[in-house]
């Protein structure tokens, strides 16, 4: 599905992506998680093609996608969100949702808005402007507009971060039902129960690369990730 | 259809103001449609997309010399020289637009007013075209009526056509940039085509504008063509009536000609003046126009009603996504 490899990138003397590397199986959620500053979010950027890579390839369904626009990227079916949802305010919920898509006739696509708008329960915000919405209803816009585009791979920022316990577990559930219907997921997230009990696998990054990547459990336990996190204990 | 009618009306209402009108109101009303028309263009790019421009100007002087030129020395007739003239400016902007539009915010402000600095050096300099600060003379215009005519009907168009992109999903790519553009470029929307696609319609009225000007005046040189004034009346029209809206420029052009002409008449030393202040309270009082006064108040319909109108009845909803 996904196949990232040797991923490189340098911010002046900073390696904040190095030599990432790792494989996404379709139909699968998969957690990236990491501390703070460890690079999940610019590896986001690198896959999506917002920053350009040093060094390393992105292969999206066997296709060399490195170096792509992210509109070339987003039309391949690999959709992303960002940790701050980043809505067209002055546009309401409906338009957002439909500003990016292009197949269908106009009809079609409002059908389709308005059903994924129930799905995240905003049928009723549909023409209120985005600008007007709380942060959380915000995420799951940004999710919803999202699957608009019918997206093979989603990757998520945080999607739960700052969103109160019962809207997460609605959000999870959301996820949980896209993924049965064969979408791919990555999700960075802090939220350590909420992302295992999400996940099939989940790939540990810290200072720029991946470290550990496996079941939930397992990675749990690995010594490397303790490290990573608590430090490294002292005898 | 209503509608239909309204708009045949309006348009054969317009049409028969010369039966009736002397000279005098004829170029007053030659005056609001141009700045209205320019108002519509700079909308687009500006008011729709959000690349605020001081120097759509460039593409009015183009299309001013184009015509002029084919003019005198072609002796094309000036409606197709005032549509070459547009076409003209429609291909310049090509690969200036896809320089300019790289920058953004104040810099493709300040790069746009820049850009019409350079084009009025250029009229300037390339004398044996435009004949540099001297100027182009053009026989002169006895019968308004047609000029009129050719004003309105570009002015027409531009509100037919921003009203057809407020309600197009091309008019919400447009304002998806206008509000973030890295989001919409992450969802797919080819941003630095649909900015170039506005940019270039955005040049090519302004150029037939300039074209059917120069015809109208009989004259061209580089300081009249390349005026920052008229940029800056445009973009106040607009920022007046309201931008990325349909009836904002019209509403704006509309209010601004017949101010200008009442303060001009009854302050004749001070109307600059008294026309600033205008500016500054509206600005301050109403940021989003009149146009989003007169909504609030009722008094105009909502803009972008398409989707709410496919929304309003929609076919029977099912639990889960596609």
């Amino acid at each position: 599905m996904l196949h990232v490899e040797g991923l490189e990138k340098r911010f002046g003397g900073l390696r904040a992506v190095d030599g990432a590397t790792f494989r996404l199986q379709p139909g699968v959620i998969t957690a990236l998680i990491g501390p703070n500053g460890s690079g999940k979010t610019t590896t986001f950027d690198l896959i999506t093609g917002n920053v350009r890579p040093n060094a390393g390839v992105v292969r999206f369904e066997g296709r060399d996608i490195t170096g792509l626009s992210p509109w070339q990227v987003a039309r391949l079916g690999l959709g992303r969100t960002f940790q701050l949802p980043r809505l067209f305010g002055e546009m309401t919920v409906l338009e957002n949702m439909t500003a990016a898509v292009r197949e269908g006739t106009l009809r079609e696509v409002v059908h389709r808005a308005l059903k994924l708008l129930d799905f995240v329960g905003l049928t009723a915000h549909a023409d209120a402007p985005a600008s007007s919405l709380s942060y959380g209803q915000r995420k799951l816009t940004e999710l919803a507009r999202v699957l608009m585009l019918r997206p093979r791979l989603v990757l998520l920022d945080e999607p739960f971060a700052g969103v109160n316990p019962t809207l997460a577990r609605a959000i999870a559930d959301r996820l949980l039902a896209l993924q049965r219907q064969g979408t791919t997921f990555l999700v960075i997230d802090h939220d350590m129960p909420l992302v295992m009990g999400l996940a099939e696998t989940v790939l540990v990054m810290d200072m720029g690369s991946v470290i550990a990547a496996g079941a939930p459990k397992d990675v749990r336990d690995d010594p490397r990730v303790r490290e990573a996190y608590f430090g490294t204990a002292r005898p | 259809m209503p509608r239909a009618l309204l708009v045949g009306l309006a348009l054969a209402g317009a049409g028969a103001v010369p039966l009736v009108a002397n000279n005098y109101v004829l170029s007053v009303l030659i005056s609001l449609a141009m700045f209205t028309g320019l108002a519509y263009a700079w909308n687009i790019i500006s008011g729709y997309t959000g690349y605020l421009s001081f120097g759509q100007v460039t593409f009015f002087g183009v299309g001013a010399y184009t015509a002029a030129v084919l003019i005198i020395k072609l002796h094309v007739a000036w409606p197709l020289a005032a549509l070459a003239g547009g076409l003209l400016a429609a291909l310049l902007s090509l690969p200036l637009g896809w320089i300019m539009l790289r920058l953004r915010g104040p810099y493709f402000a300040i790069g746009m007013l820049g850009l019409s600095r350079i084009a009025e050096r250029i009229a300037f300099a390339w004398e044996p075209v435009t004949d540099g600060g001297r100027g182009l003379y053009l026989p002169p215009v006895l019968d308004l009526r047609a000029v009129y005519w050719a004003v309105v009907l570009v002015a027409a168009a531009l509100v037919g056509i921003t009203s057809l992109l407020d309600n197009s999903r091309f008019g919400l790519r447009l304002l998806a940039i206008r509000e973030d553009e890295g989001g919409a470029d992450n969802l797919g929307i080819n941003t630095t085509l649909a900015k170039l696609q506005a940019f270039v319609l955005s040049a090519f009225f302004p150029g037939v504008l300039g074209g059917i000007y120069a015809w109208h005046v009989s004259y061209v040189d580089p300081v009249t063509a390349f005026a920052t004034q008229i940029d800056l009346t445009a973009i106040v029209a607009v920022l007046l009536g309201g931008a990325g809206t349909v009836w904002g420029p019209l509403i704006g052009g509309v209010t601004l000609s017949v101010l200008a002409e009442v303060l001009w008449a009854r302050f004749p030393f001070i109307h600059t003046a008294l026309f600033g202040a205008l500016v500054i309270v509206t600005v301050l009082f109403l940021p989003k126009g009149l146009a989003d006064a007169f909504r609030q108040r009722g008094w105009l319909a909502p803009g972008r009603a398409f989707l709410r109108r496919l929304a309003a009845r929609p076919a029977p909803l099912e639990a889960a996504p596609e």
